[in-house]
C-alpha cells in the first residue's frame, strides 16, 4: 500500500517540480537565444521555419529556439495567463483576425518596418498596424479545375443550380478561410442582402468543415468542384504535384485578404533580437524562403520575379481592415442563425 | 483518525485528484466572465444526443449481430478480423468522411449523414467489444441450452442478451462517447444540424476567446456524462468462465454482412493508399523526420503504457481497500481541448516536458474508457475471492497482485491493443497540450494541413503497419509468458 502512495506522491511531486521549473526558465533565460511560437506547418521540416532560423542564426549569431502553438488562440490565452512570467519573445502567424482579439488580452512592442515602402499596392495598408509586421500573404479566392463546365465569376454565380451541394466551404466559427469568406459576403452586400444570400448558399455548400485541410480534402478527393483557398493554392500542385490542372476563380467582387503577421509581447525576454528576427523575416533572403515553403506572396513584389508566383494573377482585392470583435461576432451570429433554421 | 486510514483516504483524493487536475486548474485564472444563450445550449443538446443517441443505439443493434457474423469465421480468421475491424475507429476522422462521402453519392447531409458516419466508424469498435463480452461471460451456455432443447433464437432472446446486457449498455455508452464528443463529423456532414456541444466549447474558445464560458460547458459536458455513466452502469455482475465457441452464436448473413461493412471500409481506405503512391517519393524525403516521430511515439507509447499501468494497480489496490470503485470510475473526460489546454498552460512547452505531460494527459483521457471498458466489471467479478483474502490477512499488495492481476492478463492485452493504435495516431490531444516532439499522428496531420492528403494516406498506413506488428509482438508475449488459454 505504501508503494502506491508513493507512486501517487511522485507523479504531483512531478508536476510540481515541472511546475516550479517553468519558473525558473523565466528566471534564468538565455540572452543568445529567442523563443518563438509558430504552428506545426512553419515549423515543419516541409515549412519555412528550420531554414529561416539556420539563416538568422549565421547572419546575426542570435539561435532560434520554435516552440510549437497549439493554435494561436490557445497561444495568446497562455501569454496572457502566464503575464511578465511568459517566455515567449515572438508570435508568428497572426492573422487579421488575431489582431482583433489580441487587442484586449496581450500586450506587443511596436516595431517600424524597414520595408513599408516596398509593400504591393494590395496590402500597403498594413502600415497602418504598428505592433506587428507582415511576412506573407495571398488573396483567397474559390479553386477549382480546369475545365469547370460554368462560368464563375461573382459571389451570386455560387448559386447556379449545377453547383448545388458542390462547394466546399469553412465552419467561420472553427476556421480562419471560413471566418474571411462570411466577411467577404458581408463586405460585398447589404445586410439584408447578405442575409438572404447566406440563405441561399446553404444549398450549395456540400459542408462546412471544421478547418481548412478537412475542407481541401474534400476536394482533393474530387467530393466537390470548388473550394474557398488561396489564389496560390494552384501553385503548390503545379510545383510539387506538376499537375497545371487547378486554377482560381477570378471574382468581379474584390477578394479578400489573408496577411499572415508577427509580433513581439510586451512581456518579452530577449525583446531586441526578437525585434530582429521579425524584421529578418522582411528580409529579400527569408521572403524567398518563406514564399517557396509556405506557398504564399512575398511581401515584397521583386522576391517573386521569374518564379511560378510570377505568373499569379493578384485579383482585385479588399483593402486591409482589422475588424472590431463585435462585428464579428455579430455575423457569426447571423450565419449560425441561418444554419440552425435551415435544419 | 489512524494513520492507516487516514493514508486510505488519501490515496483515493489523490486519485480523485489526478483526474479532477483539468477541472480544477483553470479556477487559477478565472474570473467568471460567463456568457452562453440558454436556447442555444438546449438546442446544441439536442443535436449532440440526438445524433449520439441514434448512432450509439444502431451500432450497439448492429454491432451485436455482426458479432455472429464474426464467431460464424474459423478462430485464426476470427482473430485477425477482430482486429480489422477496430481500424474505422483509430484512423483519422478525415479518411472515414471520404470513405463516407465515396460510399454514398449524393450524401444525405443532415442527422442522416452524421449518424451514418459515426456508425460506420464505430460500428466496428462495437462488434469488437460485443464479441469479448460474449467469450468472456457465454461459458459453456450455448451447448447447455442445445442439450436442453432450446432453440437458437430463444437461446439468443432468453440467454444470450440478458447476460450481454450491462455490457452493451456499456458499449452503447462509449460508442455515445465518441459521438457526443466530435468536432469534424458534425459539422462536415451535419449542415445546420452540424452544431454540437463541442463546437459551442470551440467557439467560446477561438472566436470569443471567452475561456471561461468554455470552461463551463467542458463542466457540464462531463457531469452529463458522469451522470449517464453512473445511472446507465449500474449492474449485477457475472462470474467469468471458459468459453466453448457453438453454431448458436453463428450466423452466416451476419458474416456476410460483417464482411461487407469491412472489406467495404478497408477497400476504399486501400484503394486511396494505393492511389497516394505517387506521394512516397515526396514522404521519403522527410525519411529522417519520420523515422524521429517513429521513435519518439514508440518512446511516448512506453510512457503512457506504464503511467496506465501503474494506475491501473492503484485503482484495483483502491478497490481491494474499499471494496468498490473510486467515484472518478465515471469522471470520462471528453473535450478533448480544454483537458490539452490545462496541460498547455502548466507545462513548459518543451520536448522533455513532452515526456511527462503526454503520457499523462493520454491516462487521463484513456484510462476511464479503457477502464470501463475492459476492467470495472471484471475486478468487481472477483469481489468474492477479495474478501476471502482479507479475511485471511493477505496484504493488499499480494492481493492486487497475485490475485486480481494475475486474472485480468486478457484485458490488459486487449486494453493494450487499444492503447497503442489511439497512442500512435493521436494528433488531436498531442496538438492541444502542446507537444513539442514530432509523433507520427502529428506527421500525418502535417501533412494534411499543407496540401499533402496523399502523404497523410501513406503515413496513416504506415501507423497500422506499425500498430499490427506491435499488436503481434505483444500477442507473442502474452502466449509464450502465460499460455494461449489465459
Amino acid at each position: 500500500m505504501k508503494q502506491f502512495i508513493i507512486f501517487i506522491a511522485v507523479i504531483f511531486s512531478g508536476l510540481l517540480a515541472v511546475y516550479l521549473n517553468t519558473e525558473n526558465t523565466k528566471a534564468a533565460p538565455d540572452s543568445n537565444t529567442i523563443k518563438v511560437y509558430a504552428n506545426s506547418s512553419f515549423i515543419s521540416k516541409w515549412g519555412p521555419g528550420p531554414s529561416l532560423a539556420e539563416l538568422f542564426e549565421s547572419q546575426s549569431g542570435i539561435k532560434v529556439d520554435f516552440i510549437e502553438s497549439a493554435d494561436v488562440a490557445m497561444t495568446l490565452q497562455k501569454i496572457s495567463f502566464e503575464g511578465k512570467n511568459s517566455v515567449a519573445d515572438v508570435v508568428v502567424g497572426l492573422d487579421q483576425f488575431d489582431l482583433a482579439r489580441t487587442a484586449n488580452k496581450v500586450k506587443w512592442l511596436d516595431i517600424k518596418s524597414e520595408k513599408d515602402s516596398d509593400y504591393p499596392p494590395e496590402i500597403a495598408d498594413i502600415i497602418t498596424t504598428t505592433q506587428f509586421l507582415a511576412y506573407d500573404w495571398a488573396p483567397m479566392a474559390f479553386v477549382a479545375r480546369e475545365g469547370l463546365p460554368m462560368s464563375v465569376e461573382t459571389l451570386d454565380d455560387l448559386l447556379k443550380p449545377e453547383l448545388k451541394g458542390k462547394i466546399a466551404l469553412q465552419d467561420p466559427r472553427t476556421s480562419s478561410p471560413g471566418l474571411q469568406f462570411l466577411v467577404w459576403i458581408f463586405e460585398s452586400k447589404s445586410p439584408a442582402d447578405a442575409r438572404e444570400y447566406l440563405k441561399k448558399l446553404n444549398t450549395q455548400a456540400h459542408s462546412y468543415s471544421s478547418g481548412w485541410s478537412a475542407a481541401y480534402g474534400l476536394f482533393k478527393n474530387k467530393q466537390t468542384d470548388l473550394v474557398f483557398s488561396y489564389v496560390t493554392s494552384p501553385v503548390y500542385h503545379a510545383v510539387e504535384e506538376k499537375d497545371a490542372s487547378f486554377i482560381s476563380l477570378e471574382f468581379k467582387e474584390s477578394h479578400p485578404l489573408q496577411i499572415e503577421f508577427a509580433g513581439v509581447p510586451a512581456a518579452c525576454q530577449n525583446c531586441e533580437s526578437a525585434t530582429k528576427f521579425v524584421r529578418f523575416l522582411q528580409t529579400d533572403q527569408a521572403q524567398k524562403i518563406i514564399m517557396a515553403k509556405n506557398y504564399m506572396l512575398p511581401i515584397t513584389n521583386s522576391i517573386k520575379e521569374s518564379t511560378a508566383f510570377d505568373a499569379v494573377k493578384i485579383y482585385k482585392t479588399k483593402p486591409f481592415k482589422v475588424y472590431e470583435k463585435a462585428k464579428l461576432d455579430e455575423w457569426i451570429q447571423i450565419w449560425s442563425e441561418i444554419r440552425k433554421n435551415e435544419g | 483518525m489512524k494513520v492507516s486510514q487516514l493514508s486510505r483516504n488519501l490515496f483515493s483524493v489523490l486519485l480523485l485528484a489526478f483526474f479532477l487536475f483539468p477541472y480544477v486548474s483553470f479556477l487559477k485564472f478565472f474570473n467568471w466572465n460567463i456568457s452562453i444563450s440558454g436556447s442555444e445550449l438546449i438546442w446544441v443538446l439536442k443535436n449532440s444526443f440526438l445524433q449520439a443517441f441514434t448512432a450509439a443505439g444502431i451500432c450497439v443493434v448492429l454491432g451485436f449481430y455482426f458479432s455472429l457474423g464474426l464467431f460464424q469465421l474459423p478462430e485464426k480468421s476470427r482473430s485477425i478480423m477482430a482486429r480489422l475491424v477496430l481500424i474505422p475507429q483509430i484512423l483519422p476522422t478525415l479518411f472515414s468522411i471520404l470513405i463516407a462521402f465515396s460510399i454514398l453519392n449524393p450524401f444525405p447531409v443532415g442527422h442522416i449523414g452524421v449518424i451514418f458516419i459515426f456508425v460506420l466508424v464505430n460500428l466496428g469498435f462495437s462488434v469488437y467489444q460485443i464479441t469479448q463480452a460474449v467469450q468472456n461471460k457465454m461459458g459453456q451456455l450455448a451447448l447447455i441450452s442445445e442439450i436442453y432443447g432450446l432453440k437458437k433464437s430463444i437461446f439468443r432472446r432468453r440467454i444470450l442478451i440478458p447476460i450481454i446486457w450491462p455490457d452493451l449498455r456499456l458499449n452503447f455508452l462509449f460508442v455515445f462517447l465518441f459521438c457526443f464528443s466530435s468536432l469534424s463529423v458534425p459539422l462536415v456532414a451535419g449542415g445546420g444540424k452540424g452544431t454540437n456541444l463541442e463546437v459551442l466549447i470551440y467557439e467560446k474558445i477561438f472566436i470569443e476567446q471567452n475561456w471561461d464560458s468554455a470552461w463551463l460547458l467542458m463542466l457540464l459536458q462531463t457531469l452529463l456524462v458522469f451522470c449517464i455513466s453512473y445511472f446507465l452502469l449500474k449492474t449485477r455482475t457475472y462470474a467469468q468462465s471458459y468459453f466453448r465457441a457453438h453454431s448458436y452464436y453463428n450466423s452466416r448473413l451476419a458474416a456476410v454482412g460483417l464482411g461487407i461493412y469491412i472489406f467495404g471500409y478497408l477497400g476504399f481506405y486501400l484503394y486511396s493508399v494505393i492511389n497516394a503512391a505517387s506521394a512516397l517519393e515526396d514522404v521519403l524525403l522527410h525519411q529522417g523526420e519520420i523515422i524521429e516521430a517513429t521513435l519518439n511515439s514508440l518512446y511516448l507509447l512506453a510512457g503512457v503504457s506504464a503511467t496506465c499501468f501503474l494506475l491501473l494497480v492503484l485503482w484495483i489496490a483502491d478497490y481491494v481497500q474499499w471494496l468498490r470503485h473510486n467515484v472518478v470510475v465515471h469522471f470520462i473526460s471528453v473535450s478533448t481541448v480544454m483537458v490539452g489546454f490545462a496541460f498547455y498552460i502548466f507545462f513548459p512547452l518543451t520536448n522533455r516536458a513532452d515526456l511527462i505531460k503526454i503520457p499523462l494527459a493520454f491516462t487521463l483521457l484513456f484510462f476511464p474508457v479503457l477502464f470501463r471498458i475492459f476492467f470495472a466489471k471484471r475486478i468487481e467479478q472477483l469481489r468474492s475471492q477479495i474478501i476471502a483474502a482479507k479475511v485471511f490477512a493477505v496484504p493488499t499488495r499480494r492481493i492486487a497482485f497475485d490475485i486480481v492481476l494475475q486474472q485480468l492478463l486478457k484485458p490488459v492485452f486487449f486494453s493494450a491493443v487499444l492503447l497503442m493504435i489511439w497512442t500512435l495516431s493521436d494528433f488531436a490531444i498531442s496538438r492541444s497540450v502542446g507537444t513539442q516532439s514530432k509523433t507520427l499522428g502529428l506527421i500525418s496531420e502535417g501533412f494534411l494541413t499543407s496540401y499533402r492528403l496523399d502523404a497523410a494516406f501513406l503515413i496513416s498506413f504506415y501507423i497500422l503497419l506499425i500498430w499490427l506488428v506491435l499488436t503481434t509482438v505483444l500477442h507473442f508475449i502474452f502466449k509464450g509468458f502465460y499460455g494461449a488459454n489465459k
